[in-house]
């Protein structure tokens, strides 16, 4: 079994005598390195009753395997991933990581925010040296998953336009969504049979035992290196939203008036009764005028319970803005919070 | 407790006339970053579609149901099944999700727990495994 180790990690120094100048020196190791040959399918089982019960026993011990460190490497982001990588089949080459040719820009700025966290530096070299290939594919529509072949490979996908607001409101950008599909891919390349075992555990708050593994490991720490939100389970939470950008946790919302869709600013604040009008929220703003929220979007941020006792309340509300967050509350709450913050 | 959640599925599946059964299942091994609800699990283009219009065989699921036990229950759950239940105009009258270990689901919208797994495993025996390799 591989140990994670990479062949091309750096070894012993030299002793002084066995440098001689320049011309003895060995070259440098190419990085990022050339695929390496696909070795056979790794040897599988299903995760058998007694390693499920094992992996169960060991969790209410509070003991989830794999959930440290992935370690360190001299190597920076930035040599990891190189602005100009080799371009072969319509796919950045790098080692025995792939990613979408027009899409690796984000993908690299993601990777260069995330490594503020340095174990994402190890985590990204492992995938180059790994055994099998990781191919990362993007798209749109909320997919971030990793889906295990039986060859050996890992296939990420992933959408570089969508945050997350999980159920504790912990916002997480579109780059921290990556970091934790490649630690899927990461536990598959390097020891696929415990990633068997774990994603056939249940977890009641984290689903399995290999989401836990992710949420309560890297991604927590990420999250905290980077000053984004912790999640405490894996459930689908108050949804997805467009974020600003590949590597901010702030969501995009926005509004229509007159026909204009615009976004949001910080320190938006509109005032008035709020109603459901199909697919919006409708405001009124007085003298006949009104704005309208998409209704997924304004639901998912202030809970669906929060809208309709609005509705039902008829009483007026104060839509806002403020540093990043979208809120609904009383006129006076939100005037006071403006006054607080010095606005 | 959950002897009523359970009843009131198979009693409406009785008295409500349910004409059709419609199946969702997304078989494969894949890990998302946040647990599937039932309507992306619906909407996936990898997501199994079984549909079913004989009388025994809803009978037979329903009572599956029942024998599994639901009960009212916090929290949500990585959908990889969907039951579908509609009447005769093709309007939903129940439907229930539940992971792939049949421990938890959502049923009409509300979390619940089963008391076991059979449910699940009626399941595979009938339309496909779970957690298989692509």
């Amino acid at each position: 079994m591989v140990d994670g180790t990479p062949s091309g990690a750096p070894g012993p120094s030299p002793s002084p005598s066995a440098s001689r100048g320049p011309t003895d020196a060995a070259p440098p190791p190419k990085w990022p390195p050339d695929p390496s040959p696909q070795p056979a399918a790794p040897a599988l089982h299903n995760a058998t009753a007694a390693e499920i019960a094992a992996a169960k026993a060991d969790n209410d011990k509070g003991v989830v395997h794999g959930s440290e460190s992935k370690g360190k490497t001299d190597r920076t982001m930035d040599q990891l991933l190189p602005e100009k990588p080799v371009i072969k089949d319509g796919k950045a080459q790098l080692g025995n990581l792939t990613v979408e040719a027009d899409k690796y820009p984000q993908f690299r700025e993601a990777m260069m925010h995330e490594s503020k966290n340095p174990e994402m530096n190890a985590l990204v070299e492992r995938l180059e040296k790994g055994p099998y290939k990781t191919n990362v594919t993007t798209n749109e529509v909320s997919n971030n998953e990793m889906e295990p072949q039986m060859n050996g490979n890992a296939e990420v996908h992933w959408d570089p336009k969508h945050m997350h607001v999980a159920s504790n409101d912990a916002k997480r950008s579109p780059a921290t969504r990556l970091a934790h599909e490649l630690d899927h891919a990461d536990e598959w390349t390097h020891n696929p049979q415990r990633l068997i075992t774990n994603a056939n555990t249940p977890d009641d708050k984290f689903s399995n035992l290999e989401e836990k593994r992710v949420i309560t490991g890297s991604e927590r720490r990420n999250v905290k290196a980077i000053g984004e939100g912790q999640r405490e389970d894996h459930s689908a939470g108050k949804g997805e939203f467009n974020s600003k950008g590949v590597t901010s946790a702030v969501p995009v919302l926005h509004q229509t008036r007159g026909g204009v869709t615009t976004e949001l600013a910080d320190g938006y604040n509109q005032t008035g009764k709020i109603s459901v009008d199909g697919d919006n929220i409708k405001q009124d703003i007085g003298r006949g005028q009104s704005v309208n929220y998409p209704r997924a979007e304004f639901e998912g941020l202030v809970g669906k319970n929060a809208v309709d006792q609005a509705v039902a309340g008829g009483k007026p509300v104060t839509v806002a803005v403020q540093g990043g967050e979208f809120k609904m509350q009383e006129p006076r709450a939100v005037a006071q919070e403006v006054q607080h913050s010095g606005r | 407790m959950g002897a009523d959640v359970s009843t009131t599925v198979v009693g409406n599946g009785h008295k409500t006339g349910i004409a059709k059964l419609t199946v969702y299942h997304l078989g494969k091994l894949v890990l998302t970053e946040s647990a599937l609800t039932g309507e992306v699990l619906e909407g996936r283009p990898d997501t199994e579609k079984f549909e079913s219009t004989d009388p025994a065989v809803i009978a037979e699921v329903l009572a599956s149901i029942e024998r599994a036990k639901p009960k009212p229950a916090d929290g949500e759950c990585d959908a990889r099944w969907g039951l579908v239940f509609s009447d005769a105009s093709d309007t939903r009258v129940r439907t229930l999700y539940l992971n792939a270990f049949g421990t938890r689901g959502v049923l009409d919208g509300a979390p619940v727990a089963f008391a076991d797994d059979s449910l699940v495993q009626y399941l595979r025996g009938k339309y496909g495994e779970d957690f298989v390799l692509s």
